[in-house]
């Protein structure tokens, strides 16, 4: 249980919803200035990345619905992300990062490099990824 | 277009400045830019990311295929001006052998 979510973004995933997603990051700093750079960064980088990967693999056949709920914790940031795109058929224990020559593979070993937690679950018909920063404190 | 080329100061030279990001949305540009430069002839290419405040895995992946490009043509492609973000995200994904930095021209000797 981690209460009511400090920001919701709610959209398809059109062309443009990476840089609406960045932005809606931007907003939420601005009102949050003690969450150290250093989780922004990681957090913004690692959502992007999962993010990514839902247009490329969940909404390959057209947009679909895209929700992203940020909640601001005493101590680190969750993140919730739910689309209506296909399913994922995934071992997030077994990613890896690919070889230096490679040219994909990178997003979601990056996102679990960068984060505490990531999770995905298909429910009722729908992608749940839920993404946990590292703490506030260095 | 979110990436400018300048081509120079030598014969075969080239830089490509990405003024955005460099994601999803915009590393086909990039992977366009260098087909169309080494088409020109053009062996070396910098890519000055000054202007990036973000650079993805796909972003990283476009810069790869730009360096298998001109590697294959016989040149080599360097990056100026990360930002610390794309810096901390080269050293994650183990690609700072590979993807190499350059210091700006207007550098002094250290």
């Amino acid at each position: 249980m981690t209460g009511s979510p400090t920001v919701v973004l709610r959209r398809d995933t059109g062309p443009d919803l990476l840089s609406e997603v960045r932005q809606t990051f931007r907003s939420l700093w601005e009102s949050h200035s003690t969450i150290p750079e250093a989780v922004r960064a990681e957090v913004m980088l690692a959502s992007g990345e999962v993010i990514a990967n839902i247009i490329e693999h969940a909404a390959v056949d057209g947009p679909v619905d895209f929700t992203m709920e940020v909640t601001v914790l005493p101590d680190e940031i969750e993140v919730k992300l739910v689309d209506s795109g296909r399913e994922f058929h995934l071992d997030l224990d077994a990613v890896t990062m690919p070889t230096e020559m490679a040219e994909r593979g990178r997003g979601l070993a990056i996102a679990l490099a960068l984060l505490k937690t990531l999770s995905y679950k298909r429910i009722g018909g729908l992608n749940h990824w839920t993404l946990r920063s590292g703490p506030f404190t260095e | 277009m979110s990436i400018r080329v300048s081509e120079g100061p030598l014969p075969g030279q080239a830089t490509l400045h990405v003024n955005a990001s460099l994601d999803l949305t915009s590393a086909a540009d990039l992977r366009a830019a260098v087909e169309a430069l080494v088409n020109d002839g053009v062996k070396h290419v910098t890519v000055d990311l000054t202007g990036a405040d973000v650079v993805d895995s796909t972003g990283l992946g476009a810069l790869i295929s730009a360096l298998k490009s001109v590697r294959k043509n016989g040149g080599d492609l360097r990056l100026v001006g990360p930002n610390r973000r794309v810096r901390m995200l080269l050293e994650l994904a183990k690609l700072t052998d590979l993807l190499k930095i350059a210091d700006p021209p207007d550098t002094p000797p250290g």
